[in-house]
This record gives structure tokens, sequence and C-alpha cells, in this order.
């Protein structure tokens, strides 16, 4: 094989291969043992390879050829490999990697909490109804707090909640009450809490239990398990119909 | 655009002319390069470019001929295409492009302190300084460990078994301490150290000046080759050599380091959300 010119020198194509074997490791393992002697020793090759270098190294035709050419010649894996560094350059591929182990436990992360966020939210809507309304008696006098009833009678959450905003001195627990229940239909559970709470801490006992189990399936709509679960296992201890409706929604929730 | 390694050799061998008609752009740009480095001048190109495919399909058979197969076409027909815009050059304006004047004066371009954007340049730098290390297969191990005494960069136990795979273990590392202890005397001294432990594992006998001027001829066939390239107009002397030398080193060291931190930057937080949630 001729790859030495008759001044001792590499021909064309010994310096082609040694340029190709400085772009690709594959190609370079490849490269006979005399050519490696001779331009270990050789100053004027070594400068005529690295110029053909600059040449062919930004030519995108060379590279496709070179991973064309060892993909031909019957060594699967250093075609793949030389393929593969071309799409991927080897340098990136720590990043490359890392990066995509990064987005499979993002997308890991993300559909199992959506998957639960929804299972969760699935729950609450099974369990929640708004309390009846056991305030509005027939010949009441319009006034904002009747308004507001009316309209949570009619489901109209919107209106409601402006009623209830402006309904001021009158049954304040009750209002506070079905207010929070507005809220909560209106998936604000958020505002819907501060209301509960105020309802569970005042001092008329009247929607304590209640305001509980409906505290219990705000905290539920927000995915806030464990405060949910505390205040289901307080109510467990009160004979009531909440008692089982909270046996029931704590087992589902485990 | 022709892309197939088996087109362009079964064209080689058998219409030499529709291959050439294939590769004319590339006969171009390899000959604006040429005017980019002063081979001729703009003016010229036309004339070049007929001339060099009047002189390529003249050499067509001997083209034919040569072609082992071992390389592809693609990069065989540009290192030819290349020689005769060489030699159109030489013919016409007798320049001699490809000469390395060893003894050439250069003075230093990076220095300790650079900016960020010359740690750029560094970096392009460090590569090309890989590139030619490429060139060396013979010697690379030897000029490495013989530049980390000139850059009193600390040399390892694998460095010296690499170079002197004869030398036991235990000896080796008895040479390194001995070696990194010396980090502040001279060159000669530490050359001078370096011969004489050489001498005592058996492995060779030679004289601390031969060693040193070895690996001087060498910084400055190395050095030259950096100084070649046009893209960067680089200007090595030794001392700036070394200090890219060090750079090269530490990089080298580094390079694990750095790799199994990015997995890290990357899979540290990953395996924490996966746990919080």
């Amino acid at each position: 094989m001729i790859l030495i010119d008759k001044k001792g020198h590499l021909n064309e194509e010994g310096i082609a291969l040694i340029a190709e074997g400085l772009m690709d490791a594959e190609v370079y393992k490849r490269i006979p043992d005399h050519l490696l002697d001779h331009i270990d020793e050789c100053l004027e090759c070594k400068q005529k390879v690295l110029v053909i270098y600059d040449i062919i190294r930004n030519d995108e035709e060379t590279r496709d050829s070179v991973s064309m050419k060892y993909a031909k010649t019957g060594q699967p894996q250093a075609s793949l490999s030389s393929v593969k560094r071309w799409i991927f350059p080897k340098r990136n591929i720590a990043w490359i990697s890392a990066a995509a182990l990064v987005i499979i436990f993002l997308g890991f992360y993300f559909i199992t909490k959506s998957f639960r966020q929804t299972s969760y939210e699935q729950l609450f809507s099974e369990y929640f109804s708004p309390y009846q309304n056991l305030l509005t008696m027939k010949g009441d006098s319009a006034n904002n707090g009747s308004d507001a009833m009316y309209f949570y009678d009619m489901k109209m959450w919107d209106s409601a909640n402006i009623y209830f905003y402006k309904a001021k001195g009158m049954d304040e627990t009750a209002l506070n009450f079905y207010h929070a229940n507005t809220l909560l239909a209106q998936h604000n559970a958020k505002e819907a809490i501060l209301y509960f709470e105020l309802v569970i801490n005042g001092d008329d006992e009247r929607f304590r239990t209640q305001a509980k189990w409906y505290l219990a399936l705000a905290y539920l709509q927000i995915n806030h398990i464990e405060e949910s679960r505390k205040l289901l296992t307080q109510l467990l201890a009160i004979t009531d119909v909440y008692s089982e409706k909270a046996k029931e929604l704590l087992e589902r929730i485990k | 655009m022709n892309t197939n390694f088996d087109d362009d050799k079964y064209l080689l061998q058998q219409d030499f002319n529709r291959l050439l008609i294939n590769k004319q752009a590339k006969i171009w740009y390899i000959l604006t390069l040429g005017i980019r480095k002063g081979f001729f001048g703009k003016e010229e190109l036309e004339d070049a470019i007929q001339e060099i495919n009047k002189k390529l399909l003249e050499k067509s058979e001997h083209f034919q001929r040569n072609y082992n197969g071992l390389s592809t076409v693609d990069a065989y027909l540009q290192v030819i295409i290349f020689n005769e815009c060489r030699r159109y050059a030489n013919n016409y304006h007798n320049t001699h492009d490809m000469k390395t004047n060893l003894d050439e004066n250069k003075t230093a371009i990076p220095e300790r302190g650079i900016n960020p954007e010359e740690e750029l340049i560094i970096i392009d730098e460090i590569k090309r300084l890989d590139l030619i290390m490429k060139l060396y297969p013979r010697q690379r191990f030897q000029i490495e460990l013989f530049l980390k005494l000139l850059c009193r960069f600390p040399v390892t136990e694998n460095d010296i078994s690499q170079v002197y795979p004869d030398i036991n273990t235990m000896f080796c590392k008895n040479m390194v301490e001995k070696i990194n202890a010396l980090m502040q005397t001279s060159d000669t001294e530490i050359f001078r150290v370096f011969a004489n432990l050489l001498s005592e594992a058996g492995v060779e006998h030679a004289q601390h000046e031969s060693l040193l001027h070895a690996i001087k001829e060498k910084i400055k066939q190395i050095t030259s080759l950096m100084n070649s390239r046009t893209k960067t107009q680089s200007n090595y002397d030794q001392k700036s050599f070394l200090f890219l030398a060090e750079k090269y080193f530490s990089i080298k060291a580094s390079r694990k380091i750095i790799q199994f931190m990015n997995y890290l930057a990357y899979i540290l937080p990953g395996i924490s959300l996966f746990y919080n949630f």
C-alpha cells in the first residue's frame, strides 16, 4: 500500500488519512504503524496535516463521508460511534445524558404529582356539596344577608360571594360558614379556610362540627393532606353523620 | 450535493471529470483560503481555478492510481487541490509557505493575569496543542513528561511509567516524590536529578543536558506548528508556550473532576426532587 511518496514523505492519501484521524478517533486507530512512525518524526508532514485538517474539519461533506465510509467497512460499532459523535459532539455527551436524566426525573415528578392532584380533587368533588340553607325563612325582609343566601340557594356563587362580603351586623357565625361554603364551591379554598377557622374558633357552636368537615375538604382541595387527615381524625371521635363520612374519606386518602 | 462515499470512489475511478464538477465548490473554497494565506491576489482567483482544474485533469490517472481507499475521496481530493494551489503559488509568486523556521525569535502573546476573552482564546489554543500532540504518537508521553518538568507541573507515577515501563512501582513512587520536591530549582537542576534517577533505575544513561536539549528542540517544533496557524496568528516563544502547556496540563488533570461535577450538578437536584415530593 503506497502512502509514502518518492521523497519519503506522506503522499496525498497519507496526509488525508491522518487529518481524518485527527477528526475521528476511530479513524486514528486504523492509521497504519509506518505512517504513525513517519508523522512522529516529520515536521513538514505534521504541518501539511494541520493545514488539511483546518480545511476539512469544517466541511460537512467530508465529515459525512468519513462517517459513511466507516459505516460500510463491516465495523458497525465504530461507524455507529462516528455517526453518534457527528450528531452529538463527544464533549456534549455528558451534558446531554445529565440533561436527559433531569428531564426524566422532572417528568416523573410532575406526572405523579398531577396524578395525585387529580385524585384528591376528584375526592373533593365527590364529597363536597354546599351545606343546606337553614337560615332563610319565608317572608324575610330583603337585606344583603338574605340576598346572599338567595343566590347561595340558586348556586350563583359569584353573586352570593358579593352579597356575603356586604352582609354585616347579622348572624356573623352563620354568614361566615355559608360564605366559606360559597368560596369552597368557587374553588377558593385558601380564603374559605380563613372563614371556616373563624367559625371553629368562635363561641357559637352551631356550625363547629360542620365547619371542621368542610375545612378538611378545603385542605384536601389544596393538597394539604396532613391537615385534612388531622381534622378528619378529630371528627371520628364525634358521634355524628360526619364521623362516618370522615372514616370513609380517611381510608380513601391513605 | 454528493455525500456518498461510494459515489465519490466510483467517480474517481470511472468519471474524473464529473467528480471534478462536483468538487468545484471545494476548489473555490481552498483557493480563497490560499488568498487569505497570501499565496496570490484576489484578482487571480479565476485564473487559478482554471489552471488548477487543468492540472487536476492532466494528472487524473496519477490520482486514480495512487488512491488506496484508506482515506475518503473527499479528503484525498482536498489534499490534492491544496497541493496544486501551493504549486500554482510557487510557480507564479515563488512563495514557500510550508517552510518552518525554527530559529525565528517569537514574542509572547499570553501572559499571566489574562482577561476572560483571552482565556477563551487560550482554550482554543489548548485544543490546538492537544491536536499537535496527537501528531507525536510515539513521543507524546515523553514530551508531556519533560514539559511537566519544565512547567514545574506535578508529575505522577503514571507519567513516568508510560515513558519508562521498566521502572518498578516503588522506584517510580520514589522518583515522583523526589522530582515534585524540586519545584523551586532551575531547569538544569531538575533535569540533572531526573537523569540521575533514570540512571539509578537502570533504564537510561542520558546526560541531563541532552534531555534538556531534546525537549527544547521539541518545544521549538511545537511552537512553530502553533505559530503557523493563520486563524489566531499565534506568536509563541518558549516562555509563553510553557505557560500554555501548564494550562493544558491543568485542564487535562481537572477534566475528569469537571465531568463528574457536571453529572452531580444535574443528578443531585433530580434525586432530591424525587425523594421530596
